[in-house]
């Protein structure tokens, strides 16, 4: 556990202006927004609302970009090499890495309640941490695809995975019917307790197939 | 081996269109071992594979008859790695990369930290890029050193360093093997390094080992340059280690001891000797290899 810490702890110094800039300025930001909107104009809570899903939607790419840097860095600079010449086992860097996106999501998730006051405008509890977990796991997915692949695939594959999510939730959008259904389970308290649970249950296959396939690469192809 | 060491079993590693080894060697505790070689002699990828970093293709490293191959991660507590230009993470300062490696060796000595520092003359606040390669090769060996560490694996550390850094380095590492018993390995393309740091030579051509002994059995040959040609009584000769043509002649490399005829031969020659050098004893197998 010691170890874990000590890499996240790490990663944070280094990444911290970056990090600390999305994880405060956005909600911060928001918040800004909203109290600039007249309290008693009734266009003013679909503006927040708006801003709000919008501001969700912004964050989870970048959000997968940050968790791709994190590995590529390491790659690219061969930090990795040095990890692997300490006493750190394999799962100790692949779980640190899982970690450090887990802790940005964390406090990004505490200085947006505490910015806003609540979860946030139009959205109940449930709602709120279904958003927080399916964004952590696409993050996690962004780590996944690094951790497999070494070549530009790994970077642009993520991005690819969430425009086909885009693309196949076009047609749905489009039938009154289906957007219904969405919207009545979206407002069931029980099938967000399927949705943690189906996070929960990518997020441990996504860790450990990014352990198999870490723990079967060389550190560095070295020959001199 | 009696007090534990280093042993090295068959060591490969097949890339492809490059294979090094089989390689095996013992490096008993408290001995410095150089290693040498052209490059792409496989040196790199012997070192790594020792410390872990590489899934071999055959083999089997152990220290103190444990393996220390790749998941065996705890074994790494008393084994340092440090490469020709450390890699480590330019956006922290000298003393957060201190702390960093401290919180990970459970055996971190912090007045030997100190002390390096001191002799290093590496400022904490300093950001580590900002840092010369010589600085840089001081913090490497400072992070690999600053605990109690038991083998201490060193590839061409010394390279690019100005005359003064090398000197430091050096008499650093002769200290940690005299005075508190580490087992080194230095992989160095200096002569020098390997003269003035080890006890044992390992030479590696194309993957391969070619000469393995010690630096006292190097100084024991002999090398005799001959300005024109070699006589026939040497040409054959079997005691002949290796030989090369240089500006001034043939250079040979052989024992001391040598029969009547061939001093005889030697002397008409008007050949110059003098004691073998490692420099003198790595192209001889250049030449042979």
């Amino acid at each position: 556990m010691n170890q874990i810490l000590t890499l996240v702890w790490k990663d944070l110094l280094i990444h911290w202006r970056m990090a600390g800039a999305l994880v405060v300025g956005w909600p911060i930001g928001l918040r800004l927004l909203m109290l600039m909107s007249p309290e008693d104009s009734s266009a003013a809570r679909p503006l927040a609302g708006v801003t709000a899903m919008l501001s969700v939607g912004t964050v989870t790419p970048i959000g997968m970009a940050m968790a791709s840097w994190l590995v590529e860095q390491e790659r690219t600079k061969e930090t990795f090499a040095w990890l692997r010449a300490l006493p750190l086992s394999d799962a100790h860097i692949v779980l640190s890495k899982f970690a450090i996106v887990l802790a940005f999501y964390v406090l990004g998730g505490v200085a947006w309640l505490l910015a806003l006051g609540n979860v946030g405008p139009a959205m109940s509890a449930p709602q709120f941490l279904s958003a927080w977990a399916v964004a952590f796991v696409l993050a996690s997915l962004a780590l996944l695809f690094q951790f497999i692949s070494t070549s530009r695939f790994g970077t642009t594959t993520p991005a690819l995975f969430v425009f086909l999510v885009f693309l196949a939730a076009l047609p749905v959008s489009r039938s009154p019917d289906a957007v219904a259904t969405v919207a009545r389970w979206w407002g069931d308290p029980w099938s967000h307790a399927w949705i943690w649970s189906g996070c929960l249950a990518t997020e441990v296959v996504v860790v450990w197939i990014s352990w198999f396939r870490f723990r079967s690469q060389d550190a560095a192809r070295v020959v001199a | 081996m009696g007090n534990g060491g280093l042993v090295v079993a068959g060591l490969e590693k097949n890339y492809g269109e490059f294979t090094l080894g089989p390689v095996s060697f013992e490096l008993t505790r408290g001995r410095a071992m150089g290693l040498l070689g052209s490059n792409g002699a496989g040196k790199s990828t012997l070192l790594a594979g020792v410390a872990g970093q590489l899934t071999l293709s055959r083999g089997s490293v152990a220290w103190n008859a444990e393996g220390i191959a790749r998941p065996a991660w705890r074994h790494r507590e008393y084994v340092s790695y440090v490469r020709d230009v450390p890699v480590l993470y330019s956006e922290l300062t000298v003393g957060q990369t201190v702390a960093f490696v401290s919180r990970l060796r459970p055996t971190w000595r912090q007045d030997r930290a100190n002390e390096l520092l001191d002799v290093f003359r590496l400022d904490l606040r300093k950001p580590v890029n900002a840092l010369s390669r010589g600085m840089k090769a001081k913090l490497g060996l400072l992070l690999a050193a600053s605990h109690d560490v038991q083998l201490l694996l060193l590839d061409e550390v010394t390279a690019g360093v100005d005359p003064d850094t090398r000197d430091d380095i050096q008499r650093f590492l002769r200290g940690l093997v005299v005075n508190h018993g580490v087992t080194v390995i230095v992989s160095s393309h200096i002569f020098e390094d390997v003269e003035q740091v080890t006890d044992d030579v390992l030479i590696l051509r194309r993957g391969a080992p070619v000469f393995a002994g010690t630096l006292t059995q190097v100084q024991d040959l002999v090398t005799v340059t001959l300005p024109d040609h070699v006589p026939p009584a040497l040409r054959l000769s079997p005691l002949i280690v290796g030989s090369w043509a240089g500006p001034d002649g043939t250079t040979l490399v052989m024992p001391p001891a040598l029969s009547a005829e061939q001093e005889e031969s030697l002397r008409a020659a008007g050949a110059v000797r003098r004691p073998a050098s490692v420099r003198d004893l790595y192209f001889a197998y250049r030449e042979r290899s």
